[in-house]
C-alpha cells in the first residue's frame, strides 16, 4: 500500500514545514517543494503503468492520432499545476495564474488539429 | 520514496538558524544575513537535481 506511505510522509512534510516557518520562515517553502517533488515522484510512479495501458488500448485501433494529445495533455496539466501550486505557495498568485493561463494555452494547441479535424467533419457533413 | 532530502532541508533549516541567531547576538548583523541567503542558496541547490528528475520523468511519461 504505497498509500500509507504517501499519507505519512505528507504528514512529516506538514510538520517539518510548520516547525521550519518558526524558526526561518524563508527556508520553509524549500522544505514544502522537496516534499512536495518527492510526494510527486512517487505518485507517478504509480501512474506510470496507467498511462501505459491507456495508451496501448488507444493506439490498438484506428483512434491511433487521439491517444496522444490526451496523454500530452494530461503532463501539461500535471506540470503547470504544480508550477502554479509553488508560485501560490510563496505568496505570488498572479505568477500563479499565468502560469496556469499558459497551461491551458498549451493544452488548447495540442487539441487543435482534432477540433480542425471535427470542423473538417461537419464541413464534410453540411456541405455533402 | 525517500524523505532524505526533507530531512536534510530541515537540518540545513536548523542548522542556519542556529547560526543566524549565533552571529547575530555576536553583533554581525550583515554577516547573519549572509548565512541566512547561503542557507536559500544551498537548500535550492540541493532541490533543484530532484525538480530536475521530476520534469525529466513527466516529460518521459507523457511523451512531451
Amino acid at each position: 500500500m504505497m498509500i500509507l506511505k504517501i499519507c505519512g510522509g505528507a504528514l512529516l512534510v506538514a510538520f517539518v514545514t510548520l516547525i521550519i516557518k518558526q524558526l526561518k520562515a524563508e527556508l520553509a517553502m524549500p522544505a514544502a517543494l522537496a516534499g512536495g517533488v518527492i510526494l510527486l515522484l512517487a505518485s507517478l510512479g504509480m501512474l506510470a503503468p496507467q498511462v501505459e495501458l491507456l495508451g496501448n488500448l488507444w493506439y490498438a485501433d484506428q483512434l491511433k492520432g487521439y491517444a496522444a494529445p490526451l496523454i500530452k495533455s494530461l503532463g501539461v496539466a500535471l506540470i503547470a499545476q504544480t508550477a502554479a501550486d509553488i508560485c501560490r505557495d510563496m505568496g505570488e498568485s498572479a505568477t500563479a495564474s499565468k502560469v496556469e493561463f499558459a497551461g491551458k494555452v498549451e493544452i488548447m494547441l495540442l487539441c487543435l488539429p482534432m477540433i480542425n479535424e471535427l470542423l473538417d467533419f461537419a464541413r464534410a457533413l453540411l456541405l455533402g | 520514496m525517500d524523505f532524505d532530502l526533507l530531512i536534510r532541508v530541515a537540518g540545513v533549516g536548523l542548522t542556519v538558524c542556529a547560526a543566524y541567531i549565533i552571529i547575530k547576538k555576536a553583533g554581525g548583523e550583515e554577516q547573519a544575513m549572509l548565512v541566512s541567503l547561503v542557507g536559500v542558496v544551498v537548500v535550492l541547490l540541493m532541490l533543484i537535481g530532484k525538480i530536475s528528475e521530476l520534469i525529466d520523468l513527466i516529460r518521459s511519461l507523457f511523451g512531451l
